[in-house]
């Protein structure tokens, strides 16, 4: 389990903009390092705009932007910063149906906001025209959102392994790797799912091989990628991921956060899946070849003393 | 010499020993990436005669009499893209991106039947952000992407220029546009202790090309941290831009500012520093017991450390409940001690900035996740107002947490202000290992009991977070990483003695999860011999115990934070998800006779 925004405020500001060909622009402050959040601003402003993706451009990360964001981190992308971005959005949509329905003189609950423009019970007001009459009347087409990350909601994540663990050499074998995460409605299913797989990837590579070595004097030793294996093509098996069908009342158009959490249950769920398999419980991390060799060794020389936990 | 890149001769020569990679990228073929410069990682995979190289190790002169081609001259010259980039597109094998113009590069030369043995051919491309399996998708064809809103899947705005190696990263930038920039190069300290007594940098200006050395003296007598947080007192002051003390190997003696890399470099090396080394100590325990050498006992409380005096960063004791009753009541106990290792976050773009001025206005392009903390945090360190600095960030070649932190932006910002010329800072990979931050390792004492009926009745834990040099995150990692782990369990007698602990070792930051990682796995390996003690499924256990929607979210606090609210549950589904995978896994593998892999082997699940 883990809350969807950090504690302690995290705010995020937003600007949505008409374009003079009829597109959208978005201004957010998030930074984009494959997060994906570009894609799921775009996404969350074209659905309020009644448009397409394709017809949004994101500008971000950059301090001239907007007054201030606090971020990208705590998993905050989709739910704080696409939360400000929705409301700017949605608050555009207003802006423009206000000045459609003041020029036709049709009452706003009878004009509807399409892809194109907007239909004023038959009069049609085109995107392009709209921004130019904005221009004429100078009136900006233009609206800003902000999120304060409270209240926070929960995002939840289970995982599970089948494994096998070769007694004699303690090799370990993934028969198979299956994720369910509760990210409430997704917007993007297909980041979403990256997100998951790239976060089981590296918990697999903490889980079982990486460490950063300390040596006797406090320098890392282990200094190249070479000497700090991360997961490669080979190492990493196809994990099954499942969502769990949730709309939350908090997050922006019922999504939740879902980028640290898929990380979590990993470690502990390959230790219990070696334990059901070879009796021993190791409790330090990396689960490496030769820990868990010496384990089962350790664990066979004391006759299995290790390997049962006193019962009452 | 002749080289052709791109079906273009090369407008120069490569320099005496230089490698293909940096001459591509004087070039302006910006599309190749560093992320090791060892032969290790495969972002900088080009093709030489159309064989792919890895360009960081190819001797740049090899290339003469031959045909280069990168990421930017993989497709024809009409426009249009390579099979294999429209691939990438279609499948979007890719997150950051930075990884994948060297992926499209090798996937290119490999035939059909190399494609059905991709964890063989591409071994020398490594990807920290995808896990792998949309690059194979990519790779042999398979399409995700489409257009809509939302719900569905649509494809990433940046993503042509992605697979183009057009999109911008944060050293991307023509060299046109920065002319007179300067390169950055620092001395680090050999030293997991000691104080600096005299800095020589007279030899190391007279290196040709250096323009300037920065030492401690030139260092704002400010203490701040790396970290950076919507509020900066929830970090710690303990760090100087350059301080007269090192407290871990790695950590910044001095700064080089050159012409070229190479000058700066050459500038590092001519420096002599004396020191006075001081004891040092490296694990928490040790850091903690009376008589220990103190890191920042100098600092007092208004530095925001608990007990600088004690080496503790942050602490933090709370009791709900009736822990030791819950304890007595319980049928089984289990007790024992976890621990956990320093994890490297491994972005594939290393941590780089470069400090320019626009119409006189400092301006910081940053590989950051955030721009705007990181403009604030550099106005009160030079006490400039927020209309004369600017942060931007172009595409971050991953971040996972390392990049929430300001590690290159104050120096490069110290330099240019005082050469007032632009100055590049790019970390290497091993800088990275020896001086960003890691994972705080943990050592996690749990003691839990559990009645017969599968009640927990108590959890006690005693934390000790080993946060290095500085406390860079070191108060937040600890108390989020005892929240959640144990707020998911409705048991109401909880009890947690936890500290964060300097040591002179490599700083530990903000790290994906966030702490949370570390203690959920020692809790659930606790909850699963909490059910074995019990004679219950371990998953029976977890559902009886979980939280249900409403239930109060409790860890430290007897009452449940009032910002925290169930805005949709779903954790009951995830439990039966993953439950019902596994059985069908398991059906499965019967079915194939998959599950008897010989003597010797064990099959477990988890
Ligand atoms: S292999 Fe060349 S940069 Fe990593
Ligand atoms: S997408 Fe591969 S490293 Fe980021």
């Amino acid at each position: 389990m883990i809350d969807t925004v950090p504690p302690r405020r995290h705010h995020a500001h937003a600007r949505v903009s008409l374009l003079e060909y009829g597109r959208f622009q978005v201004d957010v402050g998030t930074a984009e390092f494959g997060n994906g959040t570009t894609t799921v601003h775009a996404q969350l402003v074209a659905t309020a705009l009644h448009t397409t993706a394709s017809q949004v451009v994101v500008r971000q990360a950059d301090t001239d932007l907007l007054d201030h964001d606090t971020g990208a981190f705590g998993s905050t992308g989709t739910v704080v910063a696409g939360k400000a971005s929705l409301e700017a959005a949605q608050e555009l949509a207003h802006i423009l149906m206000g000045l459609a329905a003041g020029i036709t003189q049709v009452p706003t609950m009878r004009c509807r906001l399409t892809a194109e423009g907007v239909d004023c019970d038959g009069t049609f007001l085109s995107l392009t025209s709209l921004f130019s009459l904005g221009v004429e009347r100078d009136i900006r087409l233009s609206a800003e959102g902000s999120w304060g990350g409270t209240p926070r909601s929960v995002a939840f994540n289970v995982h599970g392994f089948r494994v096998a663990v070769n007694l004699g050499t303690g090799e370990l074998r993934i028969l198979q790797s299956a994720h369910a995460a509760d990210a409430g409605l997704i917007v993007n299913p297909m980041q979403c799912r990256g997100q998951i797989e790239g976060g089981i990837a590296q918990a697999l590579g903490a889980a079982l091989y990486e460490d950063v070595r300390i040596d006797d004097d406090g320098a890392v030793s282990t200094r190249i990628l070479r000497q700090y294996h991360i997961p490669t093509f080979a190492d990493v098996p196809r994990s099954e991921v499942y969502f769990a069908s949730t709309s939350d009342d908090l997050g922006p158009l019922g999504a939740k956060s879902m980028s640290e959490s898929p990380f979590n249950p990993v470690a502990p769920a390959m230790a219990n899946a070696i334990k059901a398999a070879t009796g021993v419980r190791f409790t330090s991390l990396p689960l490496a070849r030769d820990t868990i060799y010496l384990g089962l060794k350790a664990a066979a020389d004391t006759e299995g003393a290790t390997r049962k936990p006193t019962r009452l | 010499m002749k080289i052709n890149i791109n079906r273009r001769p090369a407008t120069s020569d490569p320099r005496p020993g230089q490698c293909l990679r940096t001459f591509l990228r004087e070039q302006e073929n910006l599309g190749v990436k560093k992320g090791c410069d060892g032969g290790d990682c495969g972002a900088c995979t080009v093709h030489v005669d159309g064989v792919p190289v890895h360009s960081c190790l190819y001797p740049a002169v090899r290339a003469d009499g031959r045909e280069v081609t990168t990421i930017e001259g993989l497709a024809d010259d009409d426009g249009g893209l390579h099979s294999v980039q429209e691939q990438f597109l279609a499948a979007q094998g890719f997150q950051c991106g930075f990884c994948t113009a060297g992926m499209i590069m090798t996937a290119a030369t490999c035939t059909e039947e190399q494609k059905s043995n991709l964890p063989r051919n591409l071994k020398g491309n490594l990807c920290r952000c995808t896990g792998y399996r949309a690059i194979e998708d990519a790779v042999c064809g398979v399409s995700h992407v489409t257009s809509g809103g939302h719900g569905d899947n649509v494809g990433a705005p940046a993503g042509r220029g992605v697979v183009t190696g057009t999109a911008a990263y944060t050293l991307d930038v023509p060299a046109d546009e920065l002319p007179g920039l300067l390169h950055l190069k620092l001395l680090r300290s050999p030293h997991a202790h000691a104080r600096i007594i005299a800095i020589d940098t007279a030899s190391a200006l007279r290196v040709p090309g250096v323009q300037a050395v920065f030492t401690h003296e030139d260092s704002p007598d400010k203490y701040y941290s790396t970290a950076q947080h919507e509020l900066h007192t929830d970090d710690p002051d303990d760090t100087r831009l350059l301080d007269d003390v090192v407290r871990f190997v790695g950590q910044r003696v001095a700064a080089v500012v050159a012409d070229s890399v190479a000058a700066a470099e050459a500038g590092v090396r001519a420096i002599n520093v004396e020191y006075e080394v001081l004891p040092f100590v490296l694990s928490p325990e040790d850091a903690m017991a009376p008589g220990a050498v103190l890191l920042h006992g100098d600092k007092s409380h208004a530095s925001g450390i608990a007990a600088p005096h004690r080496n503790v960063v942050a602490e933090l004791h709370s009791s709900i409940g009736d822990p030791d009753g819950g304890l007595v009541e319980a049928d089984f106990v289990y007790e024992n001690t976890y621990t956990t290792q320093r994890v490297q976050h491994v972005a594939l773009e290393t941590h780089a900035s470069i400090a320019y001025f626009e119409e006189g206005r400092l301006t910081i392009r940053s590989s950051t996740q955030v721009p705007f903390l990181t403009k604030r945090s550099l106005c009160r360190l030079f006490d400039l107002p927020p209309n004369e600095v600017r942060v931007v960030a172009g595409r971050v070649g991953g971040g996972f947490g390392g990049k929430q932190e300001m590690l290159t932006e104050d120096i490069v910002a110290l330099a240019a202000l005082r050469v007032k010329r632009p100055v590049q800072l790019e970390l290497t990979r091993e800088e990275q290992f020896t001086s960003t931050t890691t994972r705080h390792p943990f050592t996690i004492g749990v003691k839990a009991g559990v009645k017969r009926d599968g009640t927990i009745t108590a959890v006690v834990l005693t934390v000790l977070t080993n946060t290095g040099a500085y406390g860079n995150h070191a108060p937040g990692v600890m108390f989020h990483g005892c929240n959640e782990s144990i707020s998911v369990y409705k048991c109401t007698n909880k009890r947690i003695d936890a500290h964060a602990v300097y040591t002179n070792t490599v700083p530990a930051g903000a790290f994906r999860g966030y702490g949370l990682s570390q203690m959920i796995f020692a809790i659930e390996s606790a909850i699963d011999e909490l059910a074995a003690g019990i004679g219950m499924d371990p998953m029976e256990l977890r559902r009886r115990n979980i939280v249900a929607k409403g239930d109060p979210m409790l860890s430290m606090h007897s009452e449940p934070e009032e910002d925290v609210l169930y805005g949709s549950y779903g954790l009951d589904q995830c439990i039966s998800l993953v439950q019902d995978a596994l059985d069908r896994g398991r059906s499965r593998d019967i079915r194939f006779g998959a599950h008897d892999l010989g003597p010797g082997w064990r099959i477990g699940e988890g």
